[in-house]
C-alpha cells in the first residue's frame, strides 16, 4: 500500500474539517479525491504530508509512519499545491533547476531530469521566461514542472487545473497519464467531476470532511439506480400522455419541463423502442431525441441532494 | 454620480494612509519648530562647564563671572565619553578645565594655560576665549599693580570690575518680526505633509482606475471618458478642499494666527502650492502602477524637495548650488514666498513686487504639470 | 546541497527590486540629498567675517571702541565692517537687515541695538561688556592711587592681551555631517529586516506556497533556514558596503579612522536586522508580506528619527542620558551610535559596551527565530 490513513481526524476550533476518514492508496493507481469547495481535499493531503497537526488516525505512506522529518520519504514524493509556488524572481528553467537540486545532487543527472520535466509540460519553448510573463496555464504548468522534475514515486496533485484554458488543461491531463505511465501513483483532488472521471482509477468522494462513497468510476455510477436517460424536444404533452409513458417497461421516472421530455430509465435498450412506438400511437410530435450518460455529478446529487459545484 | 462615490469610497478605505499624513505634519510641527528660532528678549549665551578637581575662591569667582557673562552649565558624566558626548550633541558648547593649582601659580605670577575644550572655529569658542581671557588679564593686571591688596581683595574687585554688562535694545519690531518668521518655518512644514496626503490621494485612486480590467470595463461603459475624469476629479477635489480645510485649521491654531493680513497672504500661498501639488499628484500618479512605487515616489520627491526647498535646513546654511536645483519644484518658490511674508513688516508694493512673481512660477509649474498629463495621455492614446 | 541553496537563494534576493530598492537605492538618494543640505551645516557655528555693523555717535568712546573692533582678525579676515552713522540711518538699516546691529556711544552706559537674536549679536554684546569692563578697570586702577601715572597711560594705550587657553579639541572633527550619515548607515541597516521578512515569507509553509513545497523536500528545515540566512546576509552585507563605499569615497563623508570596527558593526547590524525580519515574520503571521513591509518601513523611520537623523539630534542626546536601555533596544540608534563614537572618540574603549548589546541581541534574535522556525507542523494553513 502506497498510503494508508486510518480513521483521520482533524478539527479546526470548533469546525471539523475532517472527521474520522479512512483512505488507501494502492501503488500505480491514480486516485481521485472529488469533492466541493471546503469538503476537505485539501486538509486531508496535507495532513497526509505531515504539513498539518491532526488530532487523531494513523497515517502511513509506503508502509511507515509519515512525519515532518521523515525525509527518506519526502524524497520519494511529490507535490502540486493548490497555489503557484514557485520564485517570482527566478526564470522557468532555474524555478524547476531549483527544487529539483533539492531532490537530486548529482548535477548531471539533474540537468537531464530538469531538461525532461519541461519536456513533459511543454515549456520548451518558454524557459527563460520569468513566471510573471506566462499565461495562467502555462504558470500551472510550471507549478507541475516543478514538482515532478525528480521524477517521484508518489504525486500529489491539488487542483492543478483551477482556472486554466481548455488546452493547458488537456496538456496537464495528458502529463498526468503519462505520469502514471511511467509508474508514478497519483492522487488528484479535484472537483471537476469530467477530469477525475477521465483519469482516475478510483475516486474517493469526500463533504462536509466525511468519505460519502468510493469506488470505481463504474461503481460509483452504479450506486445510482437509475443508469440512462433519455431527452427529447417535445413541444406539447398532456399530463394524459405522460401517464401512458409512465406505463412504460423499465421507466424509472418522467420529467416535463420547458418542452424538453427526460425520461430516466434502468435499461435503455428495454425502454427506447417502445418509448418510440408509444409516441407515434400517441400522435406526440417529437425532435432531437438523445440519450445521456449518468456523470459523477449525479452521483453526487443523489447522495447528498446537492450539485458538486454549489 | 457612481464614480465619484466610488472615489470617495477609495479614499475612506485608506483613511489610515491618509491620516498617516496628518500624523507626520503634527509630529513634525512639534519637533522641528521648537528647534528652529527662539524668540527670547535675551541674546543665546554660549553654555561652558567648568571642570575643576575642587572648588576654592578663584573657580567661585570665575563660575560667577562666566556665568554673568554666559551660562555655566553642569555636567553630570566628565568621564571622557560623557564630555566628547557633550560636546558634540551641544550640550555644553565649551568646557573649561582649571586645575587645583591654578590659584598658586597666579599669586605667584608664573604663566598658564588652561586646557579646554570645544567645537574649533566656533563662534562660541571665540567669545568664551575672549571672556576668559578678559576674566584672567584683569585679575592679572590688579595683582600686579594693587600691591597691598590681598588676594581676596583682588577677586573682589575683579568680580566688581567685570560685573559690568554691554546694555542691549532690541528694535521695535523685533517680536513681531521673531514670531512672523517663525510662523513662516511652520507654514513650511506643511509641503511634507500636504504632499504626502495629496499625492498618495491621487495614487491610490488611480491604481485602481487604471488598473488594466477596471479601465478595460469602463471604457466599454455608456460613460465618456472624459465624464470619468471629471467625476473623480470631483471627487479628489472635495476631497482636497477638507484636507487643506483641516491643514489651515491645523496651522492657524498652532501658530496662534488671528486672521489678519499675514495670515491672509499665507493661505494664499499655501493654496497656490496645493493647486500645484494636485496636478503633480495626478501627473506623477497615472504613472504609477505598483502600489510599492507609491511609497518610494513619495518619500524620495516628498522628503527630497523639502530638504532641498529648505523646508527642514534653513537656506542660507546650503551650498548655493542646491537651492539652483530646488527651484526646479514648486516646493521651492512656497518655501520663498513664506519667508517673504515672514520677514515683511509693512505689506506695500514692495512686497507685493516681490509676491507675485513667485506666485506666478508656482501657477506655472501647476499648468506645466497639467501639460504634461494631458500631452502624456495623449501619447499614449496614439500608441493604443 | 547548501551551495545550490544559497546560490539559487542569493539569485532570488539579488532579482528583487523593492528589496534593491528599499536597501540600495533610497540609501544612496538619501545620502545625496545630506550630502548636498547638510554639507555646510557646521559653518552656521562658525563666525563670520566681514559682518557689516555701525557705530552712532562721535566721541572718545566711539573712537576706542572703533579701533578695538577694527583690530578683530580671524585668519586675517577682520571680524567686522564698520561704518560711522547718524541714528536715523543706522535706524533704518538695521530694520532693513542691512546691518547686524549698531552701538550707540551717546549715552552711558553704552548701548547695543539688535534686529535679530543670533551668534553674532551675542558676539557683539560680549565685546561692548568687555569694552564697558575694562573702562571700569581703569576707573579702578585710578581710584586705588597705587599706580604711577606713567604706568597707567601705558596701560591705557594697550592693554596686556594674554591668552590663557589651549584648545584640546583643536584638530578633532566634530562633522554633524558625518553624525548624519552614520544615522543613514543605521537606517540602511535598518532596512534589512525586509531581506529577514522575506526568508521567513519563503520558509514557512504557513505563509507562501513555496514554503509549503519546502517543507515538503527532503532537506532537513535547518539547512534550508541556514542557507537562506547565509545567502541573505551575504547579498546585503555587499549592499551595506556598497552604500558605505559610496558614501564615503563618492559623497567625500569622513567616517573615521576605525575600519574595521567598522565593518564589523554592519556586519553585526546586518545579521540583527535579518533576524529582527524574520521575527517580525514569524510573529505576523496574519498581515500581509506588504503589510508587514508597510509597518517595518515606518518603525524603521520612526527609530531613525530617535537615533537623530531628521534633525533631532538633541532627543537622541536626551534618549542616550535618561533612558539608555531604550536607546540601546532602538536597533537603529545602537548602530548609529557606535559608528558616531568610531567616528569621533579619540579613545574608542566605551563601543565595546555597544558592540557586546550588538552581538547579545544578535545571539537573542537568532535562538529566538531558531525555536519559531523549528516548528514544521502547523495548526492551519
Amino acid at each position: 500500500m502506497i498510503i494508508d490513513v486510518q480513521n483521520l481526524v482533524k478539527r479546526y476550533d470548533k469546525l471539523t474539517a475532517l472527521n474520522h476518514v479512512d483512505l488507501q492508496v494502492q501503488p500505480g493507481e491514480i486516485l481521485g479525491l472529488l469533492g466541493p469547495n471546503g469538503s476537505g481535499k485539501s486538509t486531508m493531503i496535507n495532513c497526509i504530508l505531515a504539513l498539518l497537526q491532526y488530532d487523531r488516525g494513523d497515517i502511513k505512506v509506503f508502509d511507515q509512519p509519515m512525519t515532518a522529518n521523515s525525509y527518506a520519504l519526502k524524497q520519494r514524493i511529490g507535490i502540486i499545491p493548490q497555489e503557484i509556488a514557485v520564485f517570482e524572481e527566478l526564470t522557468v528553467q532555474e524555478n524547476i533547476s531549483y527544487y529539483c537540486g533539492l531532490y537530486v545532487h548529482d548535477r548531471q543527472e539533474l540537468k537531464v531530469k530538469v531538461q525532461q520535466a519541461i519536456e513533459l509540460v511543454g515549456l520548451e519553448d518558454f524557459i527563460k521566461f520569468y513566471p510573471k510573463q506566462l499565461s495562467g496555464g502555462l504558470a500551472r504548468r510550471l507549478n507541475i514542472a516543478c514538482g515532478i522534475a525528480h521524477q517521484p514515486e508518489l504525486i500529489f496533485f491539488d487542483e492543478p487545473t483551477v482556472a486554466v484554458d481548455p488546452q493547458s488543461r488537456n496538456h496537464i491531463l495528458q502529463s498526468i497519464k503519462q505520469l502514471n505511465q511511467q509508474g508514478a501513483t497519483i492522487v488528484y483532488t479535484t472537483h471537476y467531476m469530467e477530469e477525475a472521471e477521465f483519469l482516475c482509477k478510483r475516486i474517493v468522494i469526500l463533504d462536509h470532511g466525511q468519505v460519502i462513497a468510493q469506488g470505481t468510476p463504474t461503481e460509483l455510477k452504479d450506486m445510482v439506480k437509475a443508469n440512462e436517460k433519455i431527452i427529447l424536444e417535445v413541444p406539447l404533452l398532456t399530463a394524459a400522455q405522460q401517464q401512458v409513458l409512465q406505463q412504460l417497461p423499465a421507466i424509472q421516472h418522467i420529467d416535463y419541463q420547458n418542452q424538453s421530455l427526460t425520461v430516466t430509465s434502468k435499461d435503455l435498450e428495454q425502454t427506447l423502442l417502445p418509448l418510440l412506438e408509444c409516441l407515434k400511437q400517441q400522435k406526440i410530435v417529437y425532435a432531437n431525441i438523445h440519450t445521456q450518460q449518468i456523470s459523477l455529478n449525479d452521483v453526487f446529487l443523489t447522495i447528498t441532494g446537492r450539485q458538486l459545484r454549489d | 454620480m457612481p464614480v465619484y462615490k466610488t472615489v470617495l469610497k477609495i479614499l475612506s478605505k485608506n483613511i489610515r494612509v491618509l491620516l498617516l499624513g496628518f500624523g507626520v505634519t503634527i509630529f513634525m510641527l512639534l519637533i522641528m519648530s521648537s528647534n528652529l528660532s527662539n524668540n527670547s528678549q535675551t541674546l543665546q549665551p554660549a553654555k561652558v562647564a567648568i571642570i575643576t578637581p575642587h572648588t576654592n575662591s578663584l573657580s567661585r569667582s570665575l563660575k560667577q563671572y562666566l556665568n554673568q557673562q554666559q551660562q555655566v552649565v553642569y555636567l553630570k558624566d566628565t568621564s571622557q565619553k560623557g564630555l566628547d558626548d557633550a560636546l558634540f550633541f551641544q550640550e555644553v558648547d565649551y568646557i573649561l578645565y582649571l586645575p587645583a593649582t591654578a590659584s598658586a601659580q597666579l599669586q605667584a605670577e608664573q604663566k598658564v594655560k588652561f586646557k579646554t575644550k570645544v567645537r574649533p572655529g566656533t563662534y562660541s569658542k571665540e567669545m568664551v576665549d575672549q571672556n576668559i581671557n578678559q576674566y584672567f588679564n584683569t585679575l592679572t593686571i590688579y595683582h600686579r599693580n594693587l600691591a597691598h591688596a590681598s588676594w581676596p581683595n583682588i577677586l573682589e574687585k575683579t568680580q566688581q570690575t567685570l560685573q559690568h554688562q554691554g546694555k542691549v535694545r532690541f528694535d521695535k519690531n523685533y517680536q513681531r518680526h521673531q514670531q512672523q518668521q517663525h510662523t513662516a518655518l511652520d507654514y513650511n512644514i506643511l509641503a511634507y505633509g500636504l504632499f504626502l496626503v495629496i499625492f498618495e490621494a491621487y495614487s491610490l485612486v488611480s491604481l485602481v482606475f487604471n488598473r488594466q480590467a477596471v479601465k478595460t470595463r469602463n471604457l466599454c461603459s455608456p460613460l465618456a471618458p472624459n465624464k470619468f475624469t471629471q467625476q473623480i476629479n470631483l471627487g479628489l477635489l472635495g476631497y482636497i478642499s477638507l484636507i487643506t480645510a483641516a491643514f489651515l485649521a491645523i496651522i492657524i491654531s498652532y501658530t496662534h494666527s488671528s486672521f489678519n493680513q499675514v495670515t491672509g497672504w499665507f493661505i494664499i500661498n499655501t493654496v497656490l502650492f496645493i493647486l500645484s501639488t494636485m496636478t503633480l499628484s495626478s501627473w506623477l500618479s497615472s504613472y504609477i502602477k505598483k502600489a510599492e512605487a507609491l511609497s518610494g515616489v513619495a518619500n524620495v520627491y516628498g522628503l527630497g524637495t523639502c530638504f532641498l526647498g529648505g523646508v527642514f535646513i534653513p537656506r542660507n546654511i546650503m551650498p548655493a548650488f542646491v537651492s539652483k536645483i530646488a527651484c526646479f519644484t514648486p516646493t521651492y518658490w512656497f518655501v520663498q514666498n513664506n519667508n517673504l511674508i515672514g520677514k515683511t513688516v509693512d505689506f506695500n508694493i514692495n512686497f507685493f513686487q516681490h509676491f507675485a512673481p513667485t506666485a506666478l512660477i508656482i501657477l506655472a509649474f501647476t499648468v506645466a504639470f497639467w501639460t504634461l498629463q494631458v500631452c502624456g495621455q495623449r501619447l499614449s492614446k496614439n500608441h493604443n | 546541497m547548501l551551495g545550490h541553496l544559497i546560490y539559487y537563494r542569493i539569485k532570488v534576493l539579488l532579482k528583487n527590486r523593492s528589496l534593491l530598492f528599499w536597501t540600495l537605492i533610497f540609501p544612496l538618494i538619501m545620502g545625496l540629498f545630506f550630502k548636498l543640505v547638510f554639507s555646510n551645516l557646521d559653518q552656521a557655528e562658525i563666525l563670520p567675517t566681514k559682518t557689516p555693523i555701525a557705530i552712532v555717535g562721535d566721541n572718545q568712546d566711539s573712537q576706542n571702541l572703533n579701533k578695538i573692533l577694527t583690530q578683530l582678525k580671524s585668519h586675517h579676515q577682520p571680524w567686522y565692517q564698520i561704518k560711522q552713522l547718524s541714528p536715523n540711518q543706522a535706524q533704518h538699516r538695521l530694520t532693513e537687515g542691512k546691518i547686524a546691529g549698531y552701538y550707540d556711544t551717546r549715552t552711558q552706559p553704552l548701548q547695543l541695538f539688535v534686529a535679530r537674536n543670533n551668534s553674532t549679536q551675542s558676539v557683539l554684546r560680549s565685546l561692548l561688556s568687555q569694552y564697558q569692563q575694562n573702562r571700569a578697570l581703569f576707573t579702578t586702577l585710578e581710584k586705588s592711587q597705587q599706580v604711577p601715572r606713567t604706568q597707567l597711560m601705558k596701560l591705557t594705550k594697550s592693554l596686556p592681551n594674554h591668552h590663557y587657553t589651549t584648545n584640546q579639541s583643536q584638530n578633532r572633527n566634530f562633522s554633524s555631517l558625518s553624525f548624519y550619515f552614520c544615522t543613514l548607515i543605521a537606517m540602511t541597516i535598518g532596512y534589512g529586516f525586509q531581506f529577514g521578512l522575506r526568508n521567513a515569507q519563503d520558509e514557512q509553509a504557513n505563509q507562501s506556497a513555496n514554503g509549503m513545497r519546502l517543507s515538503l523536500t527532503p532537506i532537513s528545515k535547518l539547512i534550508i533556514v541556514l542557507s537562506n540566512l547565509i545567502a541573505a546576509v551575504v547579498v546585503f552585507y555587499t549592499i551595506v558596503l556598497v552604500v558605505v563605499a559610496v558614501y564615503r569615497w563618492g559623497y567625500q563623508v569622513d567616517l573615521g579612522q576605525h575600519w574595521p570596527n567598522i565593518l564589523l558593526v554592519c556586519f553585526l547590524g546586518s545579521i540583527l536586522q535579518i533576524c529582527l525580519g524574520k521575527f517580525m515574520g514569524n510573529i505576523l503571521v496574519k498581515k500581509s508580506y506588504s503589510q508587514k513591509v508597510g509597518m517595518g518601513t515606518l518603525i524603521i523611520m520612526l527609530l531613525s528619527m530617535l537615533a537623530g537623523m531628521m534633525g533631532t539630534v538633541e532627543i537622541k542626546h536626551w534618549i542616550d542620558i535618561n533612558l539608555p536601555i531604550f536607546g540601546k533596544l532602538n536597533v537603529i540608534n545602537l548602530i548609529s551610535d557606535t559608528l558616531y563614537q568610531l567616528f569621533f572618540y579619540q579613545n574608542i574603549q566605551p563601543i565595546y559596551a555597544n558592540l557586546l548589546w550588538l552581538v547579545g541581541l544578535c545571539f537573542f534574535f537568532l535562538i529566538v527565530d531558531f525555536l519559531l522556525e523549528r516548528r514544521m507542523q502547523y495548526a492551519s494553513l
